[in-house]
């Protein structure tokens, strides 16, 4: 390829781009809310251009491409490292693919305010796709912080009547955790010092760290906590339904879609690679409460009122099951992982979206105070129901692929943890299809009563097996003036035909985080073989495949 | 790639395509357009079917799904065999009549477009499910086959009994799916490959213990979707969805899903066929036959009459599958297919003949009304009830026969039972139905024969199901058998029956009949027997509680422990930790507030109480 | 030549008199005055122990400071009477004990 088209910083132009947005906004009129959000959705458009031009630049092998590396604080030894992997570039792709559709889809949605709107939003991108392609702890952890701030007001602002509550809740529960990651990345970079002479706060270089094993064990835990917040883990999760419950649409959007794919992307990229001895040694607690979020989240889903708060618990549950293929630590549990982040992206981020679009027309979000959707938004509802199984994992659609190949991979480390996050899919099911049930069936309600309640009435009395009946209620009732509109539909549009080509063809998106996952494993095994070598301990990870029962090869011979 | 094979499922698909993205553009023709395309189907499935006895059709692949490592792939890939090509012509000729059925029972509807969409899409899955060449995929479209099923349940999705239907089909589906995906795991935990044939192939190198677990979870998916105990609920309430779909879905294809990947997976079976598994197999399957069929004797829905008969008949397929006798599994499969199929399009025709009334005892007298379909219904009976030299008589003799000639009394015995009660509540629906009163309070006038787009698929459906049973017999050596044997390796049944073993088997039908006669043929009350036999007999009349005991035992519990982690777990004790740290936090702020009184000089005044301490600090320590 | 301790002892006195008034006047103009004799003192301070350098061909580091604390002064005082203008103008007095608004 044409060095020059390599040597040429795409990386921090994806980063940096939108946040030219924010400034040309700000330079035009952000009080003409139409203008700033053209401005916006230009700027996010070119964002996720250029992310399709990398995509189509990519080497695809597990090192890191587009490298870039300047000196930034030389007296701290931090530097301006960016680099882009399959993982990350999943991810990035993802960030910039679902912040134009969030814009599209709350076009209408604040009216006035709009302009400050596309400004944080804007910024938000730009703080989570520096998070996507640091290579410098130092830059992850301002780029971690610093999307924080954004994400603050677009709850704070927009959000709904509790909305204070719920972005203090998450900044400072977030700031927690963050804050203990930082303490232990100055760690690594003193002990770097201490080892090879000078602070770094380069990954490649905080890699070589040999830390003793009480400090490495408590920066180990500061950092899981810092992720164990953000994706969220069990049980340090309750910020999340609020934050999303309160969140705007577009926050919501983002808050599930990306933001907590950055705590299982930093396990991946910084957790697992920085501390293997100690992740080793906890490998069962991990599976453990990845377990316990998969069904807690199911339960707690169950029982909720309101359309988003089910969506987010359930969350909970979809990122249990990727922690869960991330910390079986088998290639296949990991290229789970990896695919089930993009699922959930893809999947909750339409169902939120489509949450959005329920209470933009009904101006509610309570399981109860809807019904029968089906009759008047047909198409609405196709695609709902369509999202829905996505989520719940249909074979066909993309969380199929991401369940299936987590739960393989869990299977060969621990049949039990397995068989019980199998239960976890039955759940899903039975929280999903009971809201479908309860929103898009049944009598029409929440839409006002000019939609023939008094003929649904009538099929109620006497619950009439008839098609007769039928005719002359349909013909009456159905009108498209609720259904979704072309800039809706246009929103929507994207994430169908990923849950589709997830679903149907996920060859290119596993080859996608295959190297870069064998790359972590291989990392992962060699320093564990170091310290088992050292230390004499017995137990190592098993390959799934090679071990074939002996009994059955004396029986054959 | 054979392209017969190919077109068979790939007509549906564009059939379902066209009138779900089209339809609704010509609402009227959309049934003739999928009955049409299915016509298309059924005669590709038929070519393939006898291409492949000239020379067999290799498998193929359609295109590599995902890569599960580098070494292995799960492809969506053809399986190709005497086994799947009966399946696939069953599929697509049962499919086609209840498409032309389908026609006449939706005109109706307002917009039928859907419903033919769904009917053609669900065709298209149930055909892959048997062309599947590896679980994975067989696993795809067995939920794929679920989807369409809670779809089409739910169909008249405005009436809330049909969406919870719907909802609980495809849960309890789900409960018997886990099992089918952790059964995928550990045979991939092994042997490194999803293909069924390789898994066969190697699977003599597994012990005991794990082909028993392996098994019971496979069977346990059975149980989902074949309706067994203790999984079988769904089924009566799935009766919810339009007629056509009761008697594709429900009754001949996808709950034969489970009968059919059992077979499919005769290898893994067969292995031990001593062991525990097979012993809760055959308990099951003899279990539901029984049951099912006692329940079927206190229904007053005629649909639910039939739903239960297909509960007991799946029964029936499963003691066969207990008893490692896949090949007459298979056989009742397919008969059970035909005469089943034709009696819920009768009743449908029933139905919508008395506009939607589905009570038979408030029915009655229909034989006048419409003599070929009271025909046709009590063909389906016979056939159904195991009345000599009909379809159902070869074919449950065959189990039976088998299950006596393995060793095995008491579930034979059983099976007996549940004869005698099918013969009963077979003739009783007739009865009700077709002959003596006419006990509905509005007038019978209106009655008519039914339409001849609806009566002609019913014709040929009897006349299947009065000569099917031919295909299997003689028993062992039929033609079916004969065909069947390619694929389908079992163990052959030694010894013959005795002459009174023999009668036994065919006796309890004609007992049940006779029964059935003497009861309601004199025109008494219409009421369920059962009902006279005291709390027993009203135990089955209210399908044993099954529903009300889940509800009890796992969905309340369920709720509750779900309100708990919320309310408890979430709300009171994390969060409840958090705001305590906060209260602490605002606490310890309200009181340090005081400090800030606002009083420059008291201000000044600390400041240079600190300067001062500072210094005294720095004196007293040195430097 | 004047004895070094007396330059400070002169600071000294000047400082005290300036903290003083800081601290029991409650008009604002001569709590300003005061901060201004402080910083008086603090240059005298200055001038006298850059008096003590040997090598007087040469600035001292005492004789450097003065004029950054002039200048200090010179900004303070340009803040500190625009504050207290508005102060007058908001409240129509310069009492500090009006300004507790910010109590905690």
């Amino acid at each position: 390829m044409d060095s020059s088209l390599l040597n040429f910083p795409w990386l921090t132009t994806i980063i940096f781009l939108p946040l030219a947005g924010v400034f040309a906004v700000l330079l035009s009129d952000y009080r003409n809310a139409r203008s700033s959000q053209v401005i916006g959705l230009v700027f996010s458009s070119l964002t996720l251009l250029l992310c399709l031009v990398v995509v189509n630049m990519f080497p695809g092998t597990g090192e890191m491409a587009f490298t870039e590396a300047h000196s930034w604080i030389p007296s701290l030894g931090a530097k301006y490292l960016l680099g882009m992997d399959g993982i990350s570039l999943l991810m990035v792709f993802l960030t910039a693919l679902l912040t134009v559709l969030s814009l599209i889809g709350s076009w209408d949605e604040f009216g006035e305010r709009s302009g400050l709107f596309v400004m944080l939003m804007l910024s938000l991108e730009t703080g989570v796709l520096g998070v996507f392609l640091a290579l410098d702890l130092l830059l992850f952890y301002i780029f971690w912080e610093a999307m924080l701030i954004p994400m603050y007001f677009l709850i704070g602002i927009y959000g709904g009547p509790k909305r204070f509550y719920a972005t203090t809740k998450f900044v400072l529960v977030t700031l927690f955790g963050s804050l203990l990651m930082l303490l232990a990345i100055a760690v690594l970079a003193i002990w770097h010092q201490k080892q090879f002479g000078a602070m770094s706060f380069a990954l490649a270089d905080l890699l070589k760290v040999t830390l003793p094993s009480d400090i490495g064990w408590y920066c180990c835990l500061a950092f899981l906590l810092a992720f164990a917040i953000k994706v969220p883990m069990w049980p340090v999760h309750t910020w999340l339904p609020d934050a999303h419950t309160e969140a705007p649409t577009a926050g919501s959007v983002m808050l599930a879609g990306v933001l907590l794919k950055m705590g299982t992307y930093g396990m991946l990229r910084f957790l697992i690679p920085l501390f293997p001895e100690v992740i080793f040694s906890i490998i069962p607690w991990l599976l453990g409460f990845s377990v316990i979020a998969i069904i807690y989240g199911s339960l707690t889903a169950m029982v909720q009122q309101d359309i988003k708060r089910l969506v987010a618990c359930s969350s909970v549950s979809h990122m249990g099951f990727v922690t869960l293929g991330i910390f079986s630590l088998t290639p296949i549990g990991l290229m789970g992982g990896t695919v089930q982040m993009v699922n959930h992206g893809i999947s909750t981020g339409a169902l939120f979206l489509m949450a959005g679009m329920i209470h933009h027309r009904t101006h509610t979000r309570i399981i109860d105070e809807l019904g029968g959707l089906a009759k008047a938004m047909p198409v609405f509802s196709t695609i709902f129901v369509f999202f829905c199984f996505s989520s719940i994992g249909l074979p066909g659609l993309n969380g199929f692929i991401g369940e299936f190949l987590i739960l393989l991979g869990a299977f060969s480390v621990s049949k039990k943890f397995t068989a019980v996050a199998a239960l976890g899919i039955v759940l899903g099911a039975v929280y999903l299809l009971w809201m479908v049930q309860r929103v898009i069936f049944g009598p029409l309600k929440g839409l006002g009563a000019a939609h023939g309640n008094d003929s649904h009435a009538a099929h109620d009395s006497h619950a009439p097996k008839n098609s007769h009946d039928d005719h002359s209620h349909e013909s009456a009732c159905v009108s498209n003036e609720h259904d979704l509109n072309f800039r809706e539909f246009a929103a929507l549009l994207p994430l169908i035909i990923g849950v589709l080509y997830i679903g149907i063809y996920p060859t290119p998106v596993i080859d996608l985080a295959r190297p870069p996952v064998k790359k972590i494993l291989s990392g992962y095994q060699e320093r564990l073989k170091l310290d088992t070598e050292s230390t004499k301990n017995k137990s190592t990870i098993q390959a799934p495949n090679n071990k074939v029962p002996q009994g059955g090869e004396e029986g054959t011979k | 790639m054979n392209l017969a094979v190919v077109f068979t499922f790939l007509l549906p698909l564009c059939g379902a395509l066209i009138n779900g993205f089209l339809g609704q553009w010509f609402r009227k023709d959309s049934g003739t357009v999928a009955g049409t395309i299915m016509f298309g189907s059924f005669m590709c499935a038929l070519i393939a079917f006898f291409q492949n006895q000239a020379s067999p059709i290799p498998s193929f692949t359609l295109w590599h799904w995902f890569p599960i490592s580098d070494t292995y792939t799960a492809d969506m890939r053809i399986l190709v065999d005497h086994l799947s090509l009966t399946m696939a012509v069953m599929v697509t000729g049962v499919g086609f009549l209840i498409h032309v059925f389908a026609v006449g029972y939706m005109d109706h509807e307002a917009a039928p477009e859907r419903f033919f969409c769904y009917l053609n899409f669900f065709v298209v899955n149930m055909l892959l499910l048997v062309f599947s060449d590896n679980l994975v995929m067989m696993f795809v479209f067995w939920e794929g086959v679920g989807l369409m099923s809670y779809l089409l349940i739910g169909f008249w999705y405005y009436k809330p009994e049909a969406a919870s239907a719907g909802k609980k089909a495809f849960v309890m589906n789900r409960v018997g799916d886990t099992g089918f995906v952790l059964a995928i795991f550990w045979l991939f935990y092994y042997f490194h490959t999803f293909n069924i044939l390789e898994i066969a192939g190697k699977v003599k190198e597994l012990p005991e213990s794990v082909v028993t677990g392996i098994t019971l979870l496979l069977f346990l998916a059975v149980t989902g979707k074949s309706a067994q105990l203790p999984l079988f609920t769904w089924l009566p309430d799935a009766m919810e969805g339009p007629t056509p779909v009761s008697a594709l879905i429900h009754a001949a294809t996808m709950v034969t899903a489970g009968i059919y990947m059992v077979t499919r997976n005769h290898a893994l079976f067969n292995l031990y066929p001593n062991d525990p598994a097979h012993m809760v197999i055959l308990t099951v399957g003899a279990l539901t036959a029984l049951v099912a069929a006692a329940i079927a004797l206190g229904q007053n829905d005629i649909k639910k009459v039939l739903a239960y008969s297909t509960v007991s008949q799946l029964g029936f397929m499963v003691m066969a599958l207990g008893v490692g006798c896949y090949i007459q599994a298979v056989f009742h499969l397919l008969t059970h297919a035909c005469f089943k199929a034709l009696l819920f399009l009768t009743a449908g025709a029933v139905i919508y003949g008395m506009h939607h009334e589905q009570d038979m005892t408030k029915m009655g007298g229909l034989a006048k009304r419409m003599p070929m379909t009271a025909a046709c219904f009590i063909i389906g009976c016979l056939a159904l009830a195991g009345f000599p030299l009909t379809a159902g008589y070869f074919s449950k003799d065959a189990i039976l026969s088998a299950v006596l000639l393995k060793d095995h009394p008491y579930a034979w015995a059983a099976g007996l039972l549940a004869a005698v009660f099918t013969g009963f509540y077979s003739t009783r629906a007739v009865w009700l139905t077709f002959f003596g009163e006419w006990r509905s309070s509005h007038a019978p006038d209106h009655i008519h024969e039914t339409p001849r787009v609806m009566l002609m698929p019913l014709m040929i459906l009897a006349v299947l199901a009065l000569g099917a049973g031919f295909a299997g017999w003689p028993e062992g050596s039929g033609m079916l058998y004969k065909y069947l044997e390619v694929t389908v390796k079992q163990p052959e049944l030694k010894g013959h029956l005795s002459m009174a073993n023999w009668l036994a088997t065919i006796l309890p039908g004609l007992i049940g009949i006779a029964l059935g006669l003497f009861f309601y043929a004199r025109g008494k009350s219409p009421a369920p027997v059962v009902a006279l036999f005291g709390p027993i007999g009203n135990w089955f009349v209210q399908k044993l509680y099954l529903d009300e005991i889940y509800e009890f035992l796992i969905v309340e519990p369920t709720k509750i422990f779900a309100q708990a982690c919320y309310y408890i777990g979430d709300k009171a004790m994390i969060d409840g930790f958090l705001h305590s740290w906060y209260n602490v936090c605002a606490f310890g702020g309200s009181r340090m507030r005081r400090l800030h009184s606002g009083h420059l000089h008291a201000t000044l005044a600390s400041f240079l109480a600190g300067v001062v301490a500072l210094f005294a600090y720095i004196l007293v320590r040195g430097y | 030549m004047i004895p070094v301790s007396h330059v400070f002892l002169l600071a000294g006195v000047i400082f005290s008199i300036g903290m003083l008034g800081l601290f029991i006047r409650r008009n604002l103009l001569v709590i300003f005055m005061s901060i201004e004799l402080m910083f008086n003192a603090a240059n005298i301070a200055f001038v006298g122990a850059g008096n003590m350098q040997a090598n007087l061909a040469v600035v001292s580091d005492g004789f450097a400071s003065v004029p950054f604390v002039m200048a200090v002064a010179a900004a303070e005082a340009a803040v500190g009477l625009a504050l207290v203008v508005a102060m007058y103008r908001a409240t129509g007095d310069t009492d500090v004990e009006l300004l507790r608004r910010m109590k905690g």
